[in-house]
Order: structure tokens, then sequence, then C-alpha cells
């Protein structure tokens, strides 16, 4: 009987949910520890992942405690998906979904953080270097439009003919791209029907709901509004000092 | 003695940046047969590369022994080390110790690379000077230091590796970028490490081992071969905010 994986979280960002969302297509017991974004550098959360960002899981069932959400995935598909629903056992598709993830970890999230970065939390508005970000953006969009189209078009899924955890891991970032992007959320992908195609196929089915029925039970339990930003703060310089002021003051500090 | 494995694996890399001799380093250490296919930054996300890897990012490997073509530099490590690391040499098959050197690896490409490389687009790529750009990427390389001396600190005297007691590939996977440092930071080595003396000391140890030197043979030879100076600049082009704009207009960037 498995026990179930602790996941740790702050709920705003996207990376935790794509963990969640593994969980929930495989089937795996889990429980959530939900922490407020002021404290992922202080106690406890540091103790657990010295480099201080979310997700994290303890797994008792192995007494693993493991961080980054690459490799959590990574680890999850080793331990729980032995029937392969979202992985492949022949060599060359297994490395295949691998080196798709690791685009998703080191070239999507990144660059889509940093867009949102300059867009929204930078202390000032920075036009080419959010253009820098804006641009990759699309130009990822792109790439994985591109190859949506391969051997003739028609392909749904981005190694072999089934939905792995390579597709999974990009679908938190792109849902996004409107923010990123500063765009309305119609166009986050125009231009890129077979990207849309293949997100939406992502989107409708219950693992996705589940998480984000999570999601937002979690950001409002923090009173956060579903930004991230606090209901009762009103800029994100006054955000900005709250943090601050939770990082000096240690994990006592709320 | 035959080669290992009998077909050389095929690196297409560009030279100047970091990542490719990461996975160079590797095939060196673990004595693989493989072959480098070098070619110009200027064609990265062109044809014949982009048919190899549609991100056109480098490196990529084919590997003949197998029928596989893969890119990402974490990925490849992945796959040298399951498909050809069979004695353990720089890997662990024990459950934990290989998801933890898989975390670390995953630190590194995601956590550690991009922020790197965001402190050189601004400081020496991008169009504008923009201080508080570089000092946001600048205290995020601080951090990662950090972290890293903060976990190499706790470890035992005899074991100062990230994952057991000895040099894995999770170790490798940070040495070069931080092997930039210097010029990243524009700062002389001491300046570099002075808050972080177990990261100097793990670095200094994996920079002397005779596979990097080999390495940084190839990349030496490989600069010199298109002309470039040691920031990967062509000669004949002052700097980069020059070379990126002559990119950008399809000129000609070739040494003269």
């Amino acid at each position: 009987m498995t026990q179930p994986i602790r996941v740790w979280m702050a709920p705003p960002g996207p990376n935790p949910w794509k963990v969640v969302l593994i969980l929930e297509e495989l089937h795996v017991p889990y429980e959530i520890v939900s922490i407020k974004f002021e404290n992922i550098k202080t106690k406890p959360f540091i103790d657990l992942n010295p480099n201080g960002r979310v997700p994290a899981i303890e797994d008792p069932n192995t007494d693993l405690i493991l961080w980054e959400s690459g490799a959590i995935i990574n680890y999850l598909i080793d331990q729980y998906d032995k029937s392969h629903v979202l992985s492949y056992d022949t060599l060359k598709e297994k490395h295949l979904c691998n080196q798709w993830l690791h685009f998703q970890t080191s070239g999507q999230g990144p660059y889509f953080g940093q867009a949102g970065w300059f867009t929204v939390l930078h202390s000032e508005r920075l036009p080419s270097a959010v253009q820098r970000y804006q641009n990759e953006v699309r130009r990822i969009h792109g790439v994985l439009d591109g190859w949506l189209q391969r051997d003739g078009g028609g392909k749904q899924w981005l190694v072999g003919d089934k939905m792995t955890y390579a597709d999974l891991a990009f679908a938190t970032w792109n849902e996004r791209s409107d923010a990123v992007l500063e765009c309305a959320a119609e166009d986050k992908f125009r231009g890129f029907p077979h990207l849309q195609a293949w997100h939406e196929r992502m989107t409708r089915r219950p693992s996705w709901r589940a998480a984000m029925d999570t999601r937002a039970r979690l950001m409002d339990e923090q009173g956060l509004t579903w930004t991230g930003m606090p209901k009762d703060v009103r800029s994100m310089a006054e955000y900005e000092a709250r943090i601050k002021a939770a990082q000096d003051g240690g994990a006592d500090a709320e | 003695m035959a080669a290992h494995p009998p077909k050389p694996i095929r690196v297409w890399l560009t030279p100047p940046g970091p990542n490719p001799w990461k996975v160079v380093w590797v095939f060196e250490e673990l004595g693989l047969n493989y072959e480098i296919k070098s070619f110009r930054f200027d064609d990265v996300k062109k044809e014949p590369f982009i048919s190899v890897n549609p991100n056109g990012r480098v490196p990529a490997i084919e590997d003949p022994n197998t029928g596989l073509v893969l890119w990402e530099s974490g990925a490849i490590i992945q796959y040298l080390i399951e498909v050809y690391d069979t004695e353990g040499r720089l890997s662990y098959n024990s459950l934990n110790e290989k998801h933890l050197c898989n975390q670390w690896l995953h630190f590194q490409v995601s956590g550690q690379g991009p922020y790197f490389g965001q402190v050189g687009w601004f400081s020496h790529l991008h169009s504008e000077k923009i201080p508080s750009a570089i000092q946001r990427y600048t205290a995020e390389v601080r951090r990662i230091l950090g972290v890293l001396e903060g976990v190499l600190s706790k470890k035992p005297a005899n074991a100062q590796w990230l994952v057991g007691d000895k040099m894995t590939f999770a170790d490798m996977s940070f040495m070069p970028w931080n092997f930039r440092l210097s010029e990243l930071l524009g700062l002389p080595w001491d300046d570099v490490w002075k808050d972080t003396p177990h990261v100097r000391a793990w670095h200094e140890r994996m920079v002397a081992l005779p596979s990097w030197k080999r390495a940084m043979e190839h990349r030496a030879r490989l600069m010199d071969e298109q002309g470039l100076q040691w920031n990967g600049v062509p000669k004949g082009i002052d700097n980069f905010t020059e070379y990126k704009s002559k990119i950008d207009a399809g000129e000609d960037t070739e040494a003269k």
C-alpha cells in the first residue's frame, strides 16, 4: 500500500503543479504542504531544499527527499509508472521524452520566468529586457508548434503516439503565456494552432481540473489573488518589503 | 584495445559556449569513442543543424550504435551514463543516490546555466547596459555559489562531492559554467571564490583532471580554426554587440 508522497510547494508558481499533474495522472496518493512564498528560503523548507525553490517531495515509501521538478518527475516515472502509462520502456523513446523534459526545465521555464519577472516584478520597466524574453517565449512556441507538425502533420504528442510526462511538463508554463506576453487569453498561442490544440488536449483532462481546483483553494487559503499577490497588498514594493521582513525575522514572521 | 563504442558518437557543437564541453568532458572521462562536428555559432538556427535539433541549441549527439539523435546537454549526459557508464564510474545504481545525482543535474541545467548565461548576456551582448538586470543575475550567481558552499561545507572532509563519496556527473555538470566565472563577473579568481572555499577546492580538483584539459585543448583548437578570440568574437570584430548586429543583418562574419 503506497503511503502518500508529501509535496512541498508555494501555490502561485507553475512548477509544483507540473508534479501534481503527474501524480494525478498516475493515481499516486499525495498530500500537499503549502507554504508561503515569503518563506521558501527560510526554515523549515530550506532544510529540505538548500536551494530554496519549490517543489520538493518527501517519499516515505523510500525515505527519499528530492527537489527540482524535472528530477522529481523522472523519479515518479521510474518508481510509479511501471506500466508506462506516461512513458516508454524502449531506449530511444525513453531518452527522447527526457530530452523534451530537459528542454522544458532549462529552456522554457527559466525564459518564461524571466519574461514574467521583467513584465511584472522588476523594479523598473525595461522594454529591451521585456522584449528579449517575450521574443524567446514566441520562439519556443514556434519550436513546439513546428515539431507537432512533423512527418506531414497530425502528430498529437511530442514523442511517439501517446501523451507522456514530456507533454505534461510544458503545460503549466504554457498556460501562463498570456500573462508573460501581456496579451489577451485568446491570443496566447496566436499563430500556433498545433501548439494550441496540443495544450488544450491536456487542459481538458480531469488531472488538470483537479490540480487547478486545488491551486485555487490553496491560493485562497493564503489570501492570494490568482496572480499570487496577497489580497491586502497594494503594490509590488509593499509585497517585497513584506518578503524582506519575513526573511529578516526568520520563519516566525508571517 | 577495441574502440568503445564501436562506431564514434558524433557531437554537434559550436565551440564558444560551455554546454557542449560538459558533454565532451563526460566522453573523455569515460574514454568513449566520439567525434566532434564543429560549426559556427551564426548557423546554430539554420540547416543542417536545425534538422538535428529543431530548438537550435548545442550540443546535440548522433549515436550510430543505437540510432539515437538527442539534444539538451542534461538529457545527453543521462543517456551516456545509462548506456555507457555500466561500471558506475561517474554514477550510482542505488535508488536514492541515482535520483539525487539527477536532482543536482536538473539544478545545474535549469538553475545555474540559464542564470549564469543571463549575466553573460546583459554584461556583454545586450544592446544597452542595464545595471539593474546585470545586478539581478550577478546576485543570483552569488546565491547559487552560496548554496553549493553550504552543501559542500557540511559534507565529510573525505566526501567533498555532491552525492556520496566520489565525483559523479552531478559534480561535473556544474564545472564548465563555473569555469567562466572570472570573465562573467569581471573579477580575479581570488575574488570569485572569496566566500566559498569548499566550492573552490571542489572546482579546482575537477579542473586539474586530464580529461578536462583534453576537452579544453579541443576547444582551443576549434576556436582557432574558426578564427575566434577567447571570448567567442571573431578576430577582426571588436565586441559582442558588433558581432551580434552583423549576424542579425546576415553579414559574413568570417575572420579576415
